[in-house]
């Protein structure tokens, strides 16, 4: 095989941190290679380099055959590099064909020849599977698996040799991630070089050849999938043994003291379920199942048109989030940077805004009770900052919804809605938000959990409720769950 | 090839500045620097006649300026601001006219001026209407009803309390300065130990995150549009005082100076960040410039070059800012 990629001995260095620490890496032509590593492992500063963002301080990067020196963004791309962020950039009202051309657009006479691009678009849609759109089609239009599946086809139009995939299926459901992952498998046939970055295992045990294990920006091991196990990895990646990835244990299941009955709104159909105290309660759907959007309704985010909430078995009328915080409901929101952090803020500003009410005398703050009551959630969540008056934006991902959790506890919650609580958190960061819950539930508090990744779902919850198509499909019990019945009931095909 | 290198000079430039230029000491600095050269080029500079000028130069804008940065730091903003003074202060004529004084003259400003930002507010919160184009917009509304009140008219007053705010002294001390004082002690005791205070900030970080813990936004950006508009009132009373006369044009030309002097002293434009400590070290800095350059006779058309060089180098320095906090 034919090396494409050579990188020796790359070291990185950040005010206060080693980011990379003379690193190696390698892939060759028509390989997928998997890179796995906690939050900070030194992944994303890796791309970085690779793509001309950032200038490696030691170490040389060798593609094709020549040596890369004073990469900047356009000389990568110039080369044959490409990368797909989590967030794709496109132009969302320019068409597919516009958007793969952008910057080089076929010319006839100093106009843009819209014939050609018309046939060059759809020649290079077959190529990642978006043939079935219209070329003209607005980006916008698109779902998010196309969206990604439309980046990637502008790679392809300026001749990328490898393809660089960061967390590309955090935003894909089932489906649109079995076709990139055909379409990973094609271009791998075609002799492109793939690095897959991703914190699922079971999608690197899918789709790569080999994965390469950073941590504290050095490379831990590189190995060929056919010879390592998930343990093997997972130990790898956290530098200790893990014992048990949810430790969640025996807890006791109470009365009732949550409930929503017969939820209409402009998605939703006739919802009703119903939560117990101590009891981590599993909302799964495929996206635009309505799960997620359910977990809205009921916090006051959505507009409800008919249906009835109570807690603690008394009806409460919710509008807005203010009437749930009031009743003792608590939400974790799936968008963790625009709608969880406050970013610029304080880690004590982010941990009192629900509460701020109570650090009051008359109508003046008392800073020091505010500190108080910050520093003891500090400690009891174990969240780790220099202090409290540290900007949150600045913190792990795993200690900033530490910070989230910590200004929901304050409240004293009696329902903890989460939606997607761990998206994004690397495996340390899980098991700690993991343990949260179980803190919670043995409170009393009931837990309704919305979560995409289906072990984890399943290890957590004590039943499940399934989503289709804005309804509610199915309820399962935790001793028939099973991974199979709940896709079942997702895609809308009963027993 | 030379354009790569007037690239890297400039991000090696931004970065310095952004290093540098973002604390409150790197303001201080900027200001002993300008007033060191000011003192070398004049000799009338470095006086207490002169310091007293521009205390009282800056009292007005000074106290808009606190107003703003309420708004500001809620993420919004307000470009109607000297109009609204104008429009205060043919409200304080009118009502001198019909036989107001003293302390009555005072509160017809400040209820002028609420009632404009309640009004800012109302475009803003009910309608929906973006800041920016929704104070430009009142802009034009206030300094139209600004002429119309007096059909054009200037209004001398004579009312000893307000020769007083305008030329009288408190142990030394001008009034006019020390009613500028008492309003950024106010402003600054309010966003750090009120619950409105700190939700502003919330809001100004992040709406959507403010509003799913509880906040109530709407009436946060309410409360700060008022307390915006009511400073302006306050403001006009200061303006009068200083010629005892109470003009229709208050301000024309001078609408982005209050901006650009509090961005400059580094609050953010995209709110959540900077105190009262930076808007006042930021008019002071703009006052302290205008004010040599009068002293050296600089020609009133270079002074207007010089304000629009730094309005656009203190938002430049905005855009810097913001980029290092990603």
């Amino acid at each position: 095989m034919k090396k494409l990629l050579q990188v020796k001995g790359i070291s990185k260095q950040f005010p206060g941190v080693l980011a990379l620490d003379s690193l190696d890496l390698e892939i060759d032509c028509g390989e997928v290679l998997a890179i796995v590593g906690e939050n900070g492992a030194g992944k994303s500063t890796l791309i970085k380099i690779i793509s001309g963002a950032y200038q490696q301080d030691r170490g040389s990067i060798i593609f094709d055959g020549n040596h890369l020196d004073k990469l900047s963004p356009r000389k990568s791309i110039e080369a044959g590099i490409a990368v797909i962020y989590q967030e794709p950039s496109y132009l969302p009202l320019m068409s597919i064909a516009e958007n793969i051309y952008v910057g080089s657009q076929p010319k006839r006479a100093g106009r843009i020849d819209y014939k050609a691009l018309k046939t060059q678009s759809v020649k290079i849609q077959k190529e990642v599977g978006l043939d079935h759109l219209d070329p003209f089609t607005p980006a916008i239009e698109l779902s998010p698996g196309e969206r990604q599946l439309l980046e990637i086809a502008r790679a392809y139009a300026r001749n990328m040799k490898l393809l660089i995939l960061d967390e590309p299926t955090s935003a894909l459901n089932e489906n649109e991630t079995k076709k990139l992952f055909t379409l990973i498998k094609k271009l791998r046939h075609d002799g492109k070089g793939i690095i897959y970055i991703s914190h699922k295992l079971d999608e690197i045990f899918e789709v790569a050849d080999r994965v390469q294990v950073l941590r504290d920006g050095r490379s831990i091991k590189v190995s060929r999938l056919s010879d390592t196990s998930r343990d093997d990895i997972v130990r790898n990646m956290i530098g200790r043994e893990l014992k048990d990835m949810y430790p969640i244990g025996e807890r006791e299941i109470g009365e009732i003291s949550f409930e929503v009955k017969n939820l209409s709104d402009s998605y939703l159909k006739d919802v009703s379920f119903s939560a117990r105290k101590g009891e981590i309660l599993g909302l799964y759907g495929l996206m635009g199942s309505g799960c997620s959007e359910a977990l809205k309704s009921v916090f006051g985010i959505r507009k409800k048109e008919m249906g009835e909430i109570f807690v603690a078995g008394k009806k409460t009328e919710i509008k807005k989030p203010r009437d749930a915080i009031k009743v003792g409901i608590a939400y974790i929101p799936d968008e963790r940077k625009t709608e969880g952090v406050m970013s610029g803020l304080s880690v004590m500003s982010n941990i009192s805004i629900v509460t701020l009410g109570k650090y009051k005398s008359g109508p003046i703050l008392s800073p020091a009770k505010e500190k108080r009551i910050a520093s003891k959630w500090m400690k009891d969540l174990n969240i780790k900052t220099p202090s409290l008056s540290t900007p949150i934006e600045t913190l792990s991902g795993g200690n900033q919804q530490k910070v989230i959790i910590a200004k929901w506890l304050d409240n004293n919650p009696k329902v903890f809605l989460m939606n997607e609580p761990t998206r994004g958190l690397d495996v340390g960061a899980k098991v700690e938000i993991y343990k949260q819950m179980e803190a919670l539930c043995h409170k009393g508090c009931a837990v309704v959990l919305v979560a995409t990744d289906l072990p984890e779902l399943l290890a957590l919850s004590d039943r499940v409720y399934v989503f289709h198509n804005g309804m509610i499909t199915a309820e399962i019990g935790k001793s028939q769950m099973t991974q199979e019945k709940i896709i079942k009931s997702a895609i809308g095909e009963q027993g | 090839m030379n354009n790569s290198k007037t690239n890297s000079i400039l991000s090696s430039a931004s970065n310095y500045i952004k290093k540098n230029f973002s604390s409150v000491g790197s303001i201080v600095l900027a200001l002993i620097g300008i007033c060191v050269v000011w003192s070398r080029l004049t000799p009338y500079f470095f006086t207490f006649a002169n310091f007293k000028n521009i205390s009282v130069y800056i009292a007005a804008n000074g106290i808009m300026a606190a107003g703003l940065t309420v708004v500001l730091l809620m993420g919004g903003i307000d470009l109607s601001q000297m109009a609204l003074m104008a429009l205060s202060g043919m409200c304080v004529a009118i009502g001198y006219e019909n036989g107001a004084s003293g302390l009555t003259l005072i509160l017809i400003a400040i209820l002028a001026g609420l009632l404009g930002g309640l009004f800012n507010a109302f475009l803003i919160t009910k309608l929906r209407i973006m800041p920016f184009i929704a104070t430009l917009g009142s802009q034009l509304v206030f300094r139209a009803l600004a002429f119309i009140s007096t059909s054009g008219r200037y209004v001398t007053i004579k009312d000893p309390l307000i020769k007083f705010v305008g030329f009288g002294s408190v142990l030394g001390l001008p009034t006019l300065l020390l009613i500028m004082l008492v309003v950024y002690i106010i402003v600054w005791f309010v966003l750090k130990y009120t619950q409105y205070g700190r939700n502003v900030y919330s809001v100004g970080s992040s709406a959507p995150a403010s509003f799913l813990s509880g906040v109530n936004i709407q009436k946060e950006r309410i409360i700060s549009y008022v307390i915006c508009g009511a400073c302006s009132g306050l403001a006009s009373i200061l303006y009068i005082a200083q010629g005892s006369v109470a003009l229709n044009n208050a301000g024309t030309g001078n609408e982005l100076d209050i901006i650009a002097g509090v961005i400059l002293g580094g609050l953010s434009m995209s709110g959540g960040k900077g105190s009262v400590v930076n808007t006042l070290l930021g008019i002071l800095l703009m006052a302290v410039i205008a004010n040599g350059m009068s002293l050296l006779s600089v020609s009133s058309y270079y002074q207007m070059l010089l304000r629009g060089v730094i309005l656009l180098a203190a938002i430049f320095l905005d855009t810097i800012r913001g980029k290092g906090s990603d």
